[in-house]
């Protein structure tokens, strides 16, 4: 077993010794524990409740209005510990806690593995819009209710998916009816406002949503993924975000890839990733969107346009966010997934509160990867006694160099003072990842076997927010820290597909120039300084008006040292000089509501500025240049949006958007790669104007709907040119057109089974060329580009098998992606370049155990399908994963 | 070794009596003879190349898409009917042999396996043709018609500057029995494969398959490929030591190796540009070359810059001249990106014994670096390229005149126009 692997285990294993003996050390000295001997005869829950403190010399604490009405019990206990006599009073599952003697029994929490439940929460103000505390909520018909707080705010979970009757009262009103709806898996955000009359109560209810779907239904052209219902599932967030409409994620081998992200056809560094508002390129390279665990995302949001002030940068095409979650509640959440190709995940979450307002978490994250999946390639043959590749075969053989390991921990610190409107959020975190290359962009006959990449990261993050009697908010999140990457590609030895080493056994077989994928052989170490700060400050103005100014300053500074001096230039190290880029992007945001809230409008001005400065390596061949010149460059442009949404009633709205935007090109663009990329020092921004129109349709819980129209021309658009037959060059030349349509459909067609599909069809066309040559291309599609893919989704549920309240839940995947070209076709088809129909499907079932164990079983590529990736790299035939989750 | 030889021998053989034994039942199921144009379309990443079979010269207007597309088809050879090409799968590794079947349709119709990628090459005759592979220290020999490997010519006996840390080989040109390689090195600490500025090359004989001897010249730039025909009816080889980026501060040369001779003249120093290209001489810009054709008669071809092209003239008025430009690298950049991307070379016919040089005064003006020159059954045509250009010229030396053939109004720009079979 090679070294690597052996620390790799042992990572894992010491991984997991960790979680225990945390989990162990959280659970010592519990009361709980204790055994008691008690007796009920024809007791309530309550009665019951205060006969075990008083037995056991304990506190217990629980909100009475979740008391199951109307439960008595009469029953013996002998020596019995009071976990389970507690359990056995409720009667129904519930989540306890203690510390010393105090017991803390909650009604269990939402917990996302049982799909086909939701949650309300809900804020209630009185006629002057002020909050109205202590308003009894209750659901007709069940035993849960609450009372609002100081804020009059209050929240139910555990919900049954449908709809349900909420029972309002207060002193002062009479007692009043609301509908509301829960979806599975979403908590339904309510707005209700006492007008004086109760009578009128149910008429002002605002449309109750997820957050996610709150989001969703903005101005602007978005789709949100509400990832509570996924987290018990063995699929990553790139798997997610491929069953997205309008969305395409390609990667270019197994776990740990480099992956394509494609929105609407716009694809590389024009779509933006973002973790929790930060861009990912400031976040090093252990944030991967396929190595992310989904266990602690709350949503997944996916702008295909216009982004809001708040998180969008210079996204250029639209942008990708994950968002966590950080309420601070009281959690444990373990996870262990281990599939094919030696696939094992294991993340850990851990949340304490310390206190009303100040909480601890605690993750951790290990992936590991052979990604040896089976695969068709080309292979050379050779003769042990022959200095020359004696022909090709074509053999199914499982990858060999591809292995993959990334760890993630972070740790952070919140407080939150609702009173005062204040919140902190500080976080650490360090990433350490090793990728092995298997080949480069394309499957080739010879195969990479000893290149592989070490990337670490190590960062500070935090966030602020204070609000002001509801009219001022401030906001500021950054970051700071740096990356390290080390690239080691130097072997002069020839590897088969069958992973033997052909040098090792004919000498007469290497490699001269000494590396596998970069022209010249490297041994870089290369640091990434990285800061980034965001301020935000929103006031509310009157006359439903609301003013956003944030600005967005980004500095990153890129040196290190080459080990090999071939890739010098006149004699020096151009990693020493270092290369930086500042970034200043201001936006003013105003939106407000007319025609009672029917109308909502948003605009948006935004401000770019970068500069950048480096070394220019274009006097690499001038043999008497004794020193390198540092150039420098600056520019400044102006971008803006508009979006408006009309709220036709509250099932159906339309909305569009427009937006002229630009992304500020990257160092690698601009200062090339000291290799075969020259630099360009003049490369501009480039630029898109985006319109999207759309509508949301409500049309019932069997079934919503969204089209959205969208349109899109890239000016300006940075492409490599080629300057002659060993060089190229990042140019501003690319200007493509595309317009195209995304519909979804999603619903439960019972409280059972539920549904969702999408499909996504657009043309993109090339719209102007480089050379008067190329004038025939116009009008002509993007080659490499899918058009037209479609996703189907479907969940069924049966509840309390075997037991009471476990649950099973089965779900299946379906896409389908049409043929498609990666070059330029002419009338004689070369079927070489040409990525044939694609349908997969995906199928497993998550068994979920009184809400705090949940086992998840998935097939992917059941039918195992021909599926692809970037550039006709074949994707893992039929695999399997499992997935144990256990959440407190 | 003896099993070594003995293998080798058999892989040769075997293959060829084969196709003597089928010679006589098989159908021709493949053009015999014809023309193939190739255009290459777009930039970068999604640049690919249409190739298209014709059974007579097209005239015209030339739709190339009418072809078949490929991302990487670079006919480095032609022999007999078919086309030597780097892999036409678009892997890295391997050439492919390219035949055209009865409907003109472009297909493999046979593959030599290599290590790395081996885009050029030589070609002595049916039989015998040789390729640099990954490993340097030796030059492949292979048969062309059956795209099997031959064996080995081993270099690790040959010449290596203390300084250089690897080699790439750029041009082979074959003379009866001998090889000439020229040969880029690369140099400890001074980037890349661009750091010499002398004309270098390995001579090779090819009865024994062995190298013998390097000769070089100081100041001459490297010997790029950049043709297929290079040795006259004596015997002299014309090398042209051409720019191998504009940054280098050696000027397109002409370098002769005389008949009978293994070694570089070091009389025969023939600068070929310094009176049709004095201007862009003067100002330091680079001086970019197309191919080097030899015709006949002492007569070679090329196309060269010879001027400013106007975009570039307006923007060094624009930004102080050339010593405003010059110093400042960021607007030396934009610069050399208008010198590149526009017009500015022109097609000279060369007198490689008088050593002059004469611009072609009737043909378009074109990119030089685009543009090339191609003789097929002794005539002369221009593949002119550049700004709205997009075509081929036959140039008739005895009236020094040129007249279009056809030009190509889809597909991209023409990259290479040749003929297969006799």
């Amino acid at each position: 077993m090679p070294l690597y692997a052996i620390m790799t285990y042992k990572k894992l294993h010491m991984l997991l010794l960790a979680l225990l003996t945390s989990l162990h050390a959280y659970s010592q000295a519990d009361i709980l524990d204790r055994k008691i001997s008690i007796r009920f005869e024809d007791q309530n829950v309550g009665g019951a409740l205060k006969q075990i403190m008083n037995e056991a010399g304990c506190s217990i604490t629980y909100q009475p209005s979740a008391l199951p009405e109307g439960r008595k019990i009469t029953k013996s206990f002998n020596k019995t510990e009071i976990r389970s006599i507690i359990q056995e009073v409720w009667g129904a599952p519930i989540s306890l806690r203690a510390r010393g003697n105090d017991i803390t029994l909650r009604v269990s929490r939402d917990n996302s593995t049982d799909a086909q439940k939701g949650s309300l929460i809900g804020r209630i103000t009185d006629e002057n819009g002020e909050p109205a505390p202590f308003v009894a909520v209750a659901i007709k018909g069940t035993t849960k209710g609450v009372v609002t707080d100081a804020e009059g705010q209050f929240g139910i979970k555990s919900l049954e998916a449908g709809s349900h009757t909420l029972v309002i009262s207060s002193v002062g009103y009479e007692e009043a009816e609301v509908q509301a709806s829960v979806n599975p898996g979403e908590t339904t955000n309510l707005m209700l406002s006492l007008s004086g009359s109760v009578s009128t109560l149910a008429e002002v209810v605002v449309e109750g949503k997820s957050i996610a779907r709150e989001m969703a239904e903005q101005p602007i052209a978005i789709s949100t993924v509400n990832a509570l219902k996924l987290q018990a599932q063995t699929q990553d967030i790139a798997r997610v975000l491929d069953k997205v409409e309008g969305v395409r994620i390609r990667q270019s081998g197994g776990l740990g890839s480099a992956t394509n992200i494609s929105i609407n056809g716009l694809t590389g560094n024009a779509i933006r990733f973002y973790y929790n508002g930060i861009p990912s390129e400031f976040l090093g390279g252990g944030f991967q969107i396929n190595t992310l665990p989904i266990s602690n995302v709350d949503r997944i949001e996916v702008y295909k346009g216009v982004m809001p002030a708040s998180i969008g940068t210079d996204a250029l095409g639209g942008g990708i966010n994950i968002a966590t979650s950080t309420d601070g509640e009281k959690k444990i959440d373990l996870s262990y997934q281990f599939g094919s190709f030696n696939t094992h995940r294991a993340a850990a979450s851990i949340t304490r509160p310390l206190g009303k307002r100040w909480f601890v978490n605690v993750n951790a994250n290990y992936n590991y990867s052979d990604n040896n999946f089976e695969m068709e390639v080309d292979n050379n043959t050779y003769d042990p006694d022959l200095p020359f590749p004696t022909g090709v075969e074509t053999i199914k053989v499982r990858r060999f160099h591809d292995a993959f390991s990334a760890f993630l921990g972070n740790a952070q610190v919140g407080y939150r003072n609702e009173e005062k409107g204040f919140s902190l959020l500080a976080m650490g975190y360090v990433t350490d990842t090793y990728k092995e290359f298997q080949h480069g962009a394309r499957v080739n006959f010879v195969p990479i076997g000893e290149l592989s990449v070490k990337s670490q990261d190590t960062y500070f993050k935090l966030d602020l927010e204070q609000k002001i009697a509801e009219k001022w908010q401030f906001n500021y999140s950054g970051i700071a820290g740096y990356s390290r990457l080390q690239v080691k590609d130097s072997s002069r030895n020839i590897y088969d597909w069958y992973g033997r080493n052909i040098t090792k056994i004919n000498p007469n077989i290497d490699r001269s120039n000494g590396a596998e994928l970069l022209a010249l052989p490297s041994i870089s170490d290369v640091y990434s300084y990285n800061t980034v700060h965001r301020f935000g400050i929103v006031r509310q103005l009157p006359y439903s008006i609301r003013l956003s100014l944030n600005h967005f300053f980004a500095y990153q500074n890129r040196e290190g040292s080459e080990e090999l001096e071939v890739n010098y230039i006149a004699g020096r190290d151009p990693n020493e000089n270092g290369f930086l880029i500042t970034r200043n992007i201001t936006a003013l945001e105003l939106s407000k509501q007319l025609f009672s809230d029917r109308l909502e409008v948003l605009s948006t001005l935004k401000s770019y500025q970068y500069l950048t400065e480096g070394v220019n390596t274009l006097i690499r061949n001038r043999d008497d240049q004794t020193e390198l010149p540092v150039v420098t460059n600056s520019e400044h442009a102006w971008g803006f949006n508009v979006a408006a949404k009309w709220k036709i009633n509250n099932k159906l709205f339309i909305r569009s958007s427009f937006e002229n935007a630009l992304r500020i090109p990257t160092q690698n663009e601009i200062f090339g790669d000291l290799r075969v990329i020259r630099p360009n020092f003049s490369l501009k921004p480039e630029r898109s104007r985006n319109f999207n129109a759309g509508f949301n349709a409500d049309i019932s819980p069997f079934l919503r709907t969204s089209v959205n129209y969208f349109l899109r021309s890239q000016s300006d658009g940075i492409i490599l040119q080629l300057i002659d037959t060993e060089n190229a060059r990042f140019i501003n030349r690319r200007k493509i057109h595309s317009a195209g349509a995304e519909l979804a459909f999603r619903g439960a067609i019972t409280n059972n089974f539920s549904y969702s599909w999408n499909t996504t069809y657009f043309n993109l066309e090339i719209r102007e060329v480089e050379q008067p040559q190329d004038q025939f291309l116009v009008g002509s599609p993007v080659p490499n580009i899918p058009t037209f893919f479609s996703n189907l989704t479907l969940g069924y549920q049966f509840n309390d098998v075997l037991q009471e309240d476990n649950n099973l839940l089965l779900n299946v995947d379906a896409q389908f992606v049409d043929e498609f070209s990666f070059i330029q076709q002419g009338r004689f088809i070369n079927e070489d370049f040409v990525i044939p129909t694609q349908f997969a499907v995906d199928a497993g079932f998550t068994y979920s155990i009184q809400n705090y164990l949940t086992l998840n079983f998935q097939a992917n590529n059941l039918l195992d399908a021909a599926l692809f990736d970037f550039l006709s790299v074949p994707r893992p035939g039929r695999n399997f994963a499992v997935k144990v989750r256990y959440t407190l | 070794m003896i099993k070594n030889v003995l293998k080798i021998l058999m892989l040769a053989t075997l293959p060829g009596l084969i196709s003597c034994t089928e010679d006589n039942e098989t159908p021709i199921t493949e053009k015999q003879t014809g023309f193939v144009l190739q255009t290459t379309a777009g930039t970068g990443a999604e640049q690919n190349q249409f190739v298209q079979f014709f059974d007579e010269i097209p005239t015209g207007a030339i739709d190339n898409t009418q072809g078949k597309s490929f991302q990487q088809f670079s006919a480095s050879e032609v022999v007999d009917n078919f086309i030597i090409s780097s892999n036409i799968s678009g892997a890295d590794e391997g050439l492919s042999q390219v035949r055209f079947d009865l409907d003109g349709e472009a297909f493999e119709s046979a593959f030599l396996p290599t290590t790395g990628f081996a885009g050029f090459g030589g070609i002595k005759d049916a039989e015998n043709a040789y390729i640099n592979d990954a490993d340097r220290d030796e030059i492949v020999v292979y048969n062309p018609t059956t795209m099997q490997a031959k064996g080995i010519i081993d270099l690790t006996g040959a010449f290596m500057d203390p300084s250089w840390t690897g080699v790439n080989y750029e041009a082979f040109v074959v003379r009866d029995n001998d090889l000439f390689v020229t040969v880029r090195p690369a140099i400890q600490g001074s980037g890349s494969f661009y750091a010499t500025d002398s004309a270098i090359v390995y001579h090779i004989d090819l009865t024994t398959n062995s190298y013998q001897s390097v000769s070089a010249l100081d100041n001459k730039g490297l010997a790029r490929r950049s043709g297929e025909n290079w040795v006259d009816e004596q015997g002299n080889i014309y090398l042209a030591a051409t720019l191998s980026s504009p940054e280098r501060s050696s000027l397109p040369s002409i370098l002769r190796i005389p008949a009978g001779s293994t070694s570089l003249d070091p009389t025969y120093d023939f600068n070929f540009i310094n009176t049709v290209s004095a201007t862009l001489l003067a100002s330091g810009l680079p001086v970019l070359l197309g191919n080097f054709e030899y015709h006949r008669n002492g007569k070679a071809y090329s196309v060269v810059s010879t001027t400013f092209p106007l975009v570039l003239q307006e923007f060094l008025a624009a930004n102080g001249g050339l010593g405003g430009v010059a110093g400042d690298p960021d607007l030396l950049t934009q610069a050399l990106a208008l010198f590149n991307s526009n017009p500015s070379g022109q097609f000279v016919e060369i007198d490689l014994e008088a050593q002059t040089t004469t611009i072609i005064e009737d043909t378009p003006l074109v990119n030089a670096f685009s543009s090339r020159v191609s003789v097929i059954d002794g005539a002369v045509y221009f593949l002119a390229v550049g700004g709205e250009t997009n075509m081929v010229l036959e140039y008739d030396p005895a009236t020094q005149t040129s007249s279009e053939v056809f030009n190509v109004t889809a597909g991209g720009s023409i990259t290479r126009f040749a003929k297969i079979g006799e």
